[in-house]
């Protein structure tokens, strides 16, 4: 039976939910067209999980491939790499996905050129057809679907996409292989420090309402009327670059062709002129409501409703009547 | 320091970019890739401090040249365009391992590239170069310090920042954040047809990894309403476009 090989991450003990995702999506395959997934987990401690690992068991997989070594704790992508390479040349299966989040981009294209196979980077929707996998994509900064077919026989390599993929959770128990790691593991990438620089918000990938700020906000301070109006509406606070920029928020927060391409039901831009690259984030959204205080804004034209006017205004009254809708309810 | 700068023409997503059935339209507007033209600049900067040579380095049809071009006004110093059609546009694994077997008979200490390009939207290559040429990557970094043996670079990661040391030679992409692009002035425009350009052409033919089904533009959004009246007029008719969409929900 041909496999489908799933790179599992995780993040401070726990499995990603980016990556129960792709092993739902995996499941749903390998059951279609009858194949087999097999999971692989890198990491440190596993006795110590804050979920016990056992639990990876129910989420679809077959088998699951154990790799323990301190070595793991962090990130390294020469190390990781190598681990997954051995062990794809042992299982030789014939897709390989990957979450898309930075590690599984960065792995996935490195496994792609180890065997000279395919790369579907953020994948929104994946098939197999014949054998050789089908994959879509947003390209052209946003503004276009491609549909690409692989012609590799084996090793087809994609990143899926979060928030688009189902999970599911199986009542057949997978075998759990604890795999032999190899003794030499060196790499000439050292980590000295990593930052904490995140939000801990909600993902911005999985929000149904994103609030987005721009420049027009003016301080961090004041991405506090732009998160109240999120509480009020279950969403995420998202920026553009300049307020990246300007450090009213994290790099992780931010919307655009060189930041986070988001497909929520609604978003509303805040301060924000609506520069292409900014644009480039946003194709995806249902629909875009637009608060500027500039009636030329750029934003407008791609806006399905806009307010021209002051953004310290209309938020605070927004946050309220939607409070009182609520307080109806 | 010998630095290599791989750079991609790409279309300008400023301006509308049109398609024919499976390629893109060669009536579109193209520009070097943003993020590659911070490559190169990040490449100037490492030479003004380490001296060195700077090669940009392209594959792609005859139009290319201009992205060369805009290259050596940026401060390159040569650059060498392996000729081709668009056959492997979207096929990053084809495109790095053109690149690689160039880059193999080249002299190199640090090699960079732009973090991911605005047509394949993949960010791919930089990293499958790496791994060709069995030399480290640090992608998307927004800080680069290149000292004799070893570079100390800031790449970004998700829910953070990821400060690593990476032995060289090795390969850098290049995020967003990581320089400032000054503006181009004449004498550097007039200067760079000047500088050396060498033009090849790719003769092997290798298999594609994958081929394109279709291209298809998303549904185009044209400019909604716009509400007019006092904050207050407007927030309540705001308020009932959202309620008819279901928000704010239970
Ligand atoms: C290679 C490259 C990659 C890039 N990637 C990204 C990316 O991923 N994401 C991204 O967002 N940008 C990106 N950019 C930057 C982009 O070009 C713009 O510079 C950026 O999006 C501008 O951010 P902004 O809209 O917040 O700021 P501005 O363009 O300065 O707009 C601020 C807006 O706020 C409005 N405003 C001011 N005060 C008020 C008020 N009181 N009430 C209401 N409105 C007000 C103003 O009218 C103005 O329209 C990229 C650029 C390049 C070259
Ligand atoms: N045809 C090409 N010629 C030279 N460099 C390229 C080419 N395609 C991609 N690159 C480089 O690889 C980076 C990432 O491209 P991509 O993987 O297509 O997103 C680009 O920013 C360029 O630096």
């Amino acid at each position: 039976m041909e496999k489908i090989l799933v790179f599992t991450e995780i993040k401070s003990g726990v499995i990603t939910k980016l990556s129960i995702e792709v092993l739902g999506k995996a499941r749903e395959l390998a059951d279609k067209y009858g194949k087999k997934v097999v999971g692989l987990v890198l990491g440190n401690d596993f006795n110590n999980f804050s979920t016990p690992i056992d639990s990876l068991a129910r989420f679809g997989v077959d088998e699951f491939l154990l790799a323990e070594s301190d070595k793991f704790a962090d990130y390294n992508s020469e190390i990781y790499g190598k681990i997954i390479c051995g062990e794809i040349e042992k299982l030789k299966p014939q897709i390989i996905f990957f979450g898309s989040s930075k590690i599984g981009r960065e792995l996935a294209s490195q496994i792609s050129a180890k065997f000279l196979s395919c790369c579907f980077q953020d994948c929104v929707d994946v098939d197999i057809e014949n054998d050789f996998l089908k994959a879509k994509r947003l390209v052209l900064a946003g503004k276009v679907f491609a549909i690409l077919k692989s012609k590799c026989s084996q090793f087809q390599v994609a990143t899926l996409q979060q928030g688009i993929f189902q999970s599911k959770i199986v009542e057949k128990d997978a075998e759990m292989t604890r795999i032999d790691i190899p003794a030499d593991l060196t790499s000439r990438i050292v980590r000295k420090e990593f930052i904490n620089r995140s939000s801990g918000q909600v993902s911005l990938l999985e929000a149904k309402i994103i609030v987005s700020g721009g420049r027009g906000v003016k301080s961090a301070e004041n991405f506090k009327i732009l998160e109240a109006l999120a509480d009020v509406l279950n969403g995420a606070v998202g920026a553009s670059r300049g307020a990246v920029d300007l450090k009213l928020r994290v790099s992780d927060d931010q919307v655009g062709l060189t930041g986070k391409t988001v497909s929520p039901q609604l978003y509303i831009a805040c301060g924000i002129s609506g520069a292409s690259q900014h644009l480039a984030g946003i194709t995806r959204a249902k629909f875009i409501v637009a608060i500027n205080s500039d009636n030329e804004a750029s934003i407008f034209k791609i806006a399905d409703v806009g307010i021209v006017g002051d953004l310290f205004e209309i938020i605070p009254l927004l946050t309220k009547a939607l409070k009182n809708l609520k307080g109806e309810k | 320091m010998n630095i290599i700068v791989c750079v991609k023409q790409a279309p300008d997503i400023e301006k509308s970019v049109k398609i024919a059935e499976k390629i893109i339209d060669e009536g579109s507007d193209f520009v070097l890739n943003p993020l590659d033209e911070h490559a190169v600049k990040e490449a100037v900067n490492i030479k003004e401090k380490m001296g060195g040579k700077i090669t940009a380095l392209t594959l792609g049809p005859e139009r290319a040249k201009q992205a060369l071009l805009r290259c050596l006004a940026r401060g390159a110093d040569e650059a060498i365009h392996i000729k081709t059609d668009t056959t492997y546009n979207f096929d990053s694994t084809v495109v790095s391992v053109v690149l690689a077997e160039k880059i193999k008979t080249l002299p190199f200490d640090i090699i960079l590239f732009g973090s991911k390009s605005v047509d394949t939207n993949s960010g791919s290559c930089g990293v499958q170069i790496a791994k060709i040429l069995d030399i480290p990557c640090v992608p998307e970094i927004i800080k680069l310090e290149i000292g004799q043996e070893k570079a100390v670079v800031i790449r970004q990661m998700d829910g953070g920042e990821e400060t690593v040391e990476c032995l060289l030679p090795a390969v850098f992409t290049c995020q967003k954040g990581i320089n400032e692009l000054g503006l181009l002035r004449l004498p550097e425009i007039l200067q760079a047809k000047k500088k050396p350009l060498i033009i090849e052409n790719l003769s092997q033919n290798i298999s594609s990894t994958s081929e394109i089904i279709s291209l298809e533009f998303l549904p185009e959004r044209k400019s909604g309403l716009i509400i007019k009246g006092s904050p207050e007029e407007q927030v309540n008719e705001l308020v009932i476009i959202l309620k008819k969409q279901g928000i704010p929900g239970g």
